[in-house]
């Protein structure tokens, strides 16, 4: 019953005490999170850091919490405004940021192997999401966070352009391209 | 134009892309991080300063006190504000007011024959001549600013009644009996602001004694002002021992009232 309330309700009821509704909003969005600081900061350290940093810039404000938008745009504002404020502080991972071609650590070494369904059809569709997760990560990091955004938070472009600070042009410009690009890299392997 | 086409299909998630991205692994929070954040959240919500129990008496509890406070302020106050005239009221109004403690009676009547005869005497003296008095020999232990002009003649006749009279009543309490035996320590008598009917009551049947509670009830019955003039007086007199003693005592009544610094160096 209470897992089909809406986020902000949920937050509303965290904000007012009630620290059960803080236990569902965290299950609902810390993998599509880690997963968005993961691919953009290419770091699992860093990642964990920042992740902790934006759960609890969200415990702290909850008294001033108000559902003027949906709660995911207020989460990844909080987490790209956080992300932004360590990669000043560390330019070395602004490179990697901005890096076309890093040789960072593929985030396929990191992810399990799949162990379930046909072997023929999940190797290749295994191979073509090894293929689009490097792909990801070799985007430029504001098209990365863009398509991120899109992706793992179901954000529309007004609320990517929210979240991010800039004009809902400029998002949907920076979408366009990462969709383009990442589209153009599976093509050469169908 | 056919880029944002391919942008619209998109963002509708029309297109396979979306569906090959939700295939890829999903990557969970380590679960250390999930216990520390979701400990952090519920301590937070315990902490708040809205759910701290709330002292519901403490705001009353703090109002009665107020209240209070200010009546009792509000009842003490004409009670010091007429403080200075009482001590100036005859001596006949402090006595009428104790007559009846019953131990104190044979000495207010002492007292109240003492008035008499001093009142006598002191028309007698300014039916006969114009003079002023002349001053007792124990300036100090006179009583107060109206006795204080009393001829020494008769003082030594109500020395002498008055002693005959406390020793026939014998009605002194106890306790006005153990403050008859330090009733020699000029300090102890100095320090005790017993109104006058009290002191009376207490009449020790020392002469030393009996010289110090009419100090006392002098000093309690007179104004600051006069009260200096006194020791100025003492001081013109060359009785610079009896002047310093009586100027501690004055100090000691009188603690914020400005003593100039002519006394001091003296």
């Amino acid at each position: 019953m209470r897992e089909e309330v809406a986020d902000e309700q949920l937050m509303e009821l965290y904000r007012d005490g009630d620290a059960g509704a803080f236990d569902i909003l965290y299950r609902r969005h810390k993998g599509g999170l880690y997963r968005y600081l993961l691919r953009l900061c290419k770091d699992k350290g860093v990642a964990d850091e920042l992740f902790q940093d934006v759960w609890s810039n969200i415990i702290r404000s909850r008294e001033r919490y108000q559902p003027v938008a949906k709660f995911s745009t207020f989460l990844y504002q909080v987490a790209h405004n956080r992300l932004i404020d360590h990669v000043r502080k560390t330019p070395e991972i602004l490179l990697s940021l901005d890096a076309e071609n890093e040789d960072a650590e593929s985030l396929s070494e990191i992810i399990p192997a799949d162990a379930g369904g046909q072997p023929e059809i999940l190797v290749e569709r295994k191979r073509l999401v090894e293929t689009l997760v490097n792909n990801i990560e070799a985007l430029p990091a504001l098209q990365r966070e863009a398509f991120l955004l899109r992706e793992e938070a179901g954000l529309s472009l007004e609320e990517i352009a929210l979240a991010t600070g800039v004009t809902a042009e400029t998002a949907k410009s920076r979408l366009r391209y990462a969709v383009a690009k990442l589209r153009d890299g599976l093509r050469g392997l169908r | 134009m056919s880029q944002d086409r391919e942008m619209d299909t998109y963002l509708q998630g029309k297109t396979d892309l979306s569906q090959l991205y939700a295939d890829a692994p999903q990557i969970e929070p380590p679960d250390h991080l999930d216990a520390a954040i979701l400990a952090e959240a519920h301590r937070a919500v315990n902490a708040r300063p809205g759910s701290k129990p709330k002292r519901r008496w403490a705001i009353p509890l703090g109002m009665v006190a107020s209240l209070f406070a200010v009546v009792m302020i509000g009842l003490q106050l004409p009670h010091l504000l007429s403080e200075p005239a009482l001590q100036q009221a005859p001596m006949e109004a402090k006595i009428a007011a104790s007559t009846d403690e019953s131990a104190a009676a044979p000495a207010l009547r002492a007292q109240n024959e003492r008035m008499k005869i001093l009142a006598t005497d002191k028309a007698k003296t300014e039916m006969t001549s114009n003079r002023p008095a002349p001053v007792a020999a124990e300036a100090y232990a006179q009583p107060a600013a109206p006795m204080a002009a009393a001829p020494a003649p008769a003082a030594k006749r109500l020395e002498i009644r008055e002693r005959a009279e406390i020793q026939s009543a014998g009605a002194l309490s106890k306790e006005n009996k153990s403050a008859d035996v330090g009733g020699s320590n000029l300090n102890d008598a100095l320090e005790s602001r017993a109104p006058a009917a009290a002191g009376l009551a207490s009449s020790p049947p020392v002469q030393l004694g009996r010289a110090l509670k009419k100090d006392e009830t002098d000093q309690a019955s007179l104004r600051p002002e006069d009260w200096l003039t006194r020791i100025k007086k003492l001081q013109q007199e060359g009785k610079q021992e009896e002047a310093k003693k009586e100027l501690a005592a004055f100090k000691k009544r009188y603690p914020d009232f400005p003593v100039p610094a002519a006394f001091e160096v003296r």
